[in-house]
């Protein structure tokens, strides 16, 4: 594990619940940018991801995406440690 | 002319599937083909989940909305237009000038599909293709022969999908009846049924009583009563399609379970041909043909 | 016409409940199931009933479809599906999804109204109907900037007086090169005129080509790009009033660069700001001269050329006010001009301000002040005068004065003033205490002041909420939200307010930040109504300190009877109190 990657690691075992994104997306329509987000958290190597909230209007979308670290009942690496996950 | 339906048990169960490749296996003929629901757009509706395209060849018939023809790129000559309106366009007949993909939005209830059937007979058609739309199946009523299509989409617990199959199979082998019967129009609930324990009763078609949720319950009243039906389809075989759209987080992606074990028992039980179309086409079409080439 | 409504849902029936509402309204009959009805009761009812439409609302998720698809086989079967008309609403319902259920039409979850009524009554709906058609308000209207209280209308007259034959036989290199620019724009070749008047940046920057730092050129090839983009945007305009025509809603530019403030102006335009403001960087206010051309920034500030600002222009929606601020530097009456040849709405003017925190020297901008107000008259080009200089820590009463004085000033030469006091948290404030219990009592009593003495246009600013803002979004968003509801229970004509960034520094606001903003003013406003928010006792006490003291300063700048010495001698502030005049152009008046 490279230095870079115990740090991103450390983050994810400090996160209580889940990861907030948020931005504003030039797009089509909602659709657009729901699945152009999705496919982005996704790439960032998140499984459990959803669109909390997006309003689109004409040319571009606000939009907040989330990624779940923790849902409820999982082990949580506040509770168990780094080797929860 | 014959008609024949595929029926679905709910959405994404393989009912255009089936329908491409009766498509395929009636290329020889002089086809007609229409959807009770909307078929051939890119994506589903709810799921989101890229969807079969339907392709139709030169020279046949497509029944479908006005908006649905200019989306598609089959290129579409206009013969006749219906009274029939949908919520997009009105429904007219068209031929096959150019093979593509086409859009099918068709009649939506039993009496607008009559009608097209009735004109279709003056048509030099031979085999009018009806697609179903996601669990309907009352137009169905109006239909020769049916495809039943079950999948997985509906359920993965085995048992629920043979039992579900099995009451499906015995309503659309009950007898065709007589005046002599005490008729009951319409939709007959349970509680109907109930009400009329012991007496020889004519429905209208299976269909009329399939609309219950309580498929078991339904088989039991069944067995109280006597019951024919005035008009019905004859069932060629099922098929069954083990893939399906699993709920996910941002949307659904789409699972599959093996079928196979269900697809026997129905066979063994239920006596019914049943098969995977995705991999048993020949079959399906042997079966089809067969029986077409007998009627026509 | 007869309606079945029926809820296929286990609980949720209001948007039927309203369709109901609205039906009834009509004269139609209607029958309302309650939400959990069974499908086979429904079908009796509509057997008995023969209803022209039934209307089925229902989110659509999986499994939905096969049960509104098992209804449609339901009134098929019982022989009802020719004889009524068969209606679905509900999120995620689209006129496909409604074709592939097999009922007649669908309408999703932003469907209005009179979409469906304007459906089952087969009446043709016009979109156009219910899209907001914005249009450009003028501010100034209806107010005739009379001095209600004529001890304070003696005392303006005096001082304005006073200023005009003071500056009536003066110039400076700016009024020079106005007078200069606008023969240019005519199309006479006078740079070589022009750049004798200009500072070195300037002039190097026409003779070789020298671009001052951290700017460049914007190619042909960007500006074509973006003018395709612009081109294309597309979206509703909204109003984020609710049921009041007051306040409109600004927002500040000024990115640095055109493009990305263009994209800014788009996106504030979409949530639904009414107007933008253009600020150029601080630079520019002390440099001798404009550029031209079209130029990129990469600070804070976007740089005022004729370009820049036509390019900025051709963005805006028809209906975006458009403000142009030249209040404070060395390029006050050029940029007046420019603004009014880009096809500007507003300027800003406040040579008070602008000297005494703007860093201009008084006497220089007292000059181009006057030539400027001049030109606003000339050019139809209503003013506003901020009073920014209560975040230094000028006390409001006296920073209204000088405000008024410049508003007085301007109405003498035709021009249309509007007030601006600062809703905000200043270290007068703070110091005495005038917010300890609430932030509405001291802003109420601003507003309660400048109407006793002017009937003139009041909008807040620049932003609104100034300093009570952190860098935490949701706070941010909630002040200001909270400030444009006290401007709009007040009835004030505009504000302006800060995107959720306002009180970072670190870098560049960011579009999200604006979109967070306006969509909190809207809930604010929609919140309100026409509810008022209610000061308490101190908002009077408040109210009548300010008009006392602004009254005193006015009193004191009028014995002086030199509105310039006043300024140097911190009549309108002091150097304690944040006032510093500024050095910038002093010395460079020149009798004529």
């Amino acid at each position: 594990m490279n230095l870079l990657e115990s740090e991103v690691g450390l983050m994810i075992e400090k996160i209580v619940d889940a990861i907030d994104i948020e931005t504003t997306l030039l797009c089509k329509d909602e659709e657009d940018a729901k699945n152009t987000a999705v496919q982005y958290l996704k790439s960032l190597g998140f499984n459990d991801v959803d669109v909390v909230f997006v309003e689109h209007n004409g040319f571009a979308a606000r939009i907040r995406l989330r990624a779940y670290v923790f849902r409820p009942g999982d082990r949580y690496a506040w509770i168990f440690g780094g080797d929860a996950r | 002319m014959l008609s024949l339906g595929v029926l679905g048990t709910a959405k994404n169960t393989g009912k255009t599937t089936t329908l491409n490749a009766l498509l395929k296996c009636l290329s020889g003929k002089s086809i007609a083909i229409t959807s009770i629901g909307f078929d051939g757009e890119d994506l589903d509706h709810i799921t989101g989940l890229p969807k079969p395209k339907v392709l139709i060849e030169e020279g046949s018939f497509a029944v479908t909305s006005e908006e649905a023809a200019k989306h598609s790129t089959a290129r579409l000559h206009l013969l006749r237009r219906f009274d029939i309106r949908t919520a997009l366009g009105s429904i007219c007949l068209y031929r096959v000038r150019q093979a593509g993909t086409v859009i099918l939005i068709g009649p939506h209830s039993s009496e607008d599909l009559l009608t097209v059937k009735q004109t279709l007979e003056k048509d030099m058609v031979e085999v009018f293709l009806i697609d179903g739309a996601i669990n309907r199946i009352v137009p169905f009523q109006h239909s020769d022969f049916v495809v039943l299509a079950v999948g997985a989409s509906r359920s993965t617990n085995l048992d629920f999908l043979l039992t579900e199959t099995r009451i499906i199979v015995k309503m659309l082998r009950l007898p065709i009846g007589g005046k002599d019967r005490k008729l009951v129009e319409g939709l007959v609930s349970l509680e109907k049924l109930s009400s009329l324990r012991g007496e020889r009763i004519l429905v209208e078609s299976p269909m009329h009583l399939l609309l219950t949720e309580d498929f078991v319950r339904l088989e039991q009243l069944l067995n109280d009563l006597d019951v024919a039906v005035m008009r019905k389809p004859e069932l060629l075989c099922v098929t069954v399609n083990p893939c399906y759209p699993e709920r996910r987080m941002e949307g659904y992606a789409l699972a599959r379970i093996d079928l196979s074990e269900l697809a026997r028992r129905i066979e063994r039980e239920l006596d019914v041909p049943c098969l995977n179309v995705m991999e048993e086409e020949e079959r399906l079409c042997r079966i089809v043909v067969e029986k077409i080439d007998k009627q026509g | 016409m007869k309606f079945v409504l029926f809820p296929l849902d286990p609980v949720h029936d209001v948007a039927l409940k309203m369709l109901n509402r609205e039906l009834l309204k009509r004269g139609h009959q209607t029958i309302l199931l309650p939400p959990d009805t069974k499908m086979e009761e429904v079908i009796e009812i509509c057997q008995k009933e023969m209803p022209d439409f039934i209307m089925v609302s229902r989110t659509v998720g999986y499994g939905a479809a096969e049960l509104l698809a098992r209804f449609i086989d339901m009134l098929d079967a019982a022989g009802l599906r020719k004889k009524c008309k068969v209606v679905v609403g509900g999120k995620a319902i689209t006129k496909e999804l409604a074709a592939e259920l097999g009922y007649d039409a669908g309408f999703g979850e932003r469907t209005s109204w009179e979409e469906v009524i304007a459906y089952v009554e087969g009446g043709r709906f016009e979109r156009e109907e219910i899209t907001v058609k914005k249009t450009k308000k003028d501010i100034t209207q209806g107010y005739t900037y009379e001095v209600r209280d004529s001890a304070f209308r003696e005392l303006l007259d005096e001082i304005s007086d006073q200023i005009l034959a003071w500056a009536k036989d003066r110039t400076s290199l700016a009024i020079e090169r106005t007078k200069i620019k606008e023969k240019m724009l005519e199309g006479e070749d006078l740079l070589e005129e022009y750049l004798k008047l200009c500072d070195e940046v300037v002039v190097s920057y026409f003779r070789k080509n020298v671009l001052p730092k951290k700017v460049r050129l914007i190619t042909k090839e960007e500006k074509e790009k973006f003018e395709r983009l612009v081109n294309r945007i597309d979206f509703n305009e909204r109003i984020l009033r609710h049921s009041l025509d007051k306040p409109l809603v600004f927002v500040q530019y000024g990115t640095g660069c055109p493009f990305m403030d263009a994209m800014h102006i788009k996106v504030s335009e979409a949530w639904g700001a009414d107007g933008v403001l253009h600020f150029d960087p601080s630079w520019g206010a002390r440099c001798e001269g404009l550029l031209e051309g079209l130029l990129a920034h990469e600070e804070d500030g976007s740089i005022i050329t004729l370009e820049n600002l036509k390019l900025i222009k051709s963005a805006l929606n028809s209906s975006t006010l458009w403000c142009v601020r030249a209040h404070r530097g060395l390029n006050t009456p050029e940029t007046v001009l420019l603004a009014a040849r880009a096809g500007a709405d507003l300027t800003k003017i406040n040579m008070v301000y602008g000297s005494l925190n703007g860093g201009t020297d008084p006497e220089r901008l007292t000059v181009d002040g006057v030539y400027a107000l001049q030109l606003s008259a000339r050019y139809k080009l209503p003013y506003d005068i901020p009073t920014n200089e209560e975040l230094g820590g000028v006390p409001a009463h006296k920073a209204f004065a000088g405000m008024l004085v410049v508003a007085h000033l301007g109405v003498k030469l035709g021009a249309r003033p509007i007030l601006k006091p600062l809703f905000c948290y200043s270290p007068d404030v703070m110091i005495n205490d005038y917010m300890k219990d609430n932030y509405v009592d001291y802003n109420v009593a601003k507003v309660l002041a400048l109407r006793r003495i002017m009937d003139a246009p009041i909008w807040p600013g620049e932003p609104i909420g100034f300093m009570t803002h952190t860098e935490d979004r949701v706070q941010s968003a909630m002040t200001t939200a909270l400030h444009a509801a006290l401007a709009s229970s007040l009835g004030l004509d505009a504000i302006t307010i800060a995107s959720t960034d306002e009180a970072y520094a670190r870098g560049a606001i960011t579009v999200s930040a604006r979109i967070d903003t306006l969509r909190a003013v809207a809930e604010a406003f929609r919140f309100f109504g026409r509810a008022r928010i209610e000061p308490t006792k101190k908002a009077e006490e408040y109210a009548e300190n300010i008009v006392n003291g602004i009254y005193e300063t006015l009193k004191k700048v009028a014995e002086r009877q030199d509105f310039v010495a006043a300024l140097y001698e911190g009549l309108f502030g002091t150097r304690e109190e944040g006032a510093n005049p500024g050095r910038a152009g002093r010395g460079t008046v020149r009798k004529c």
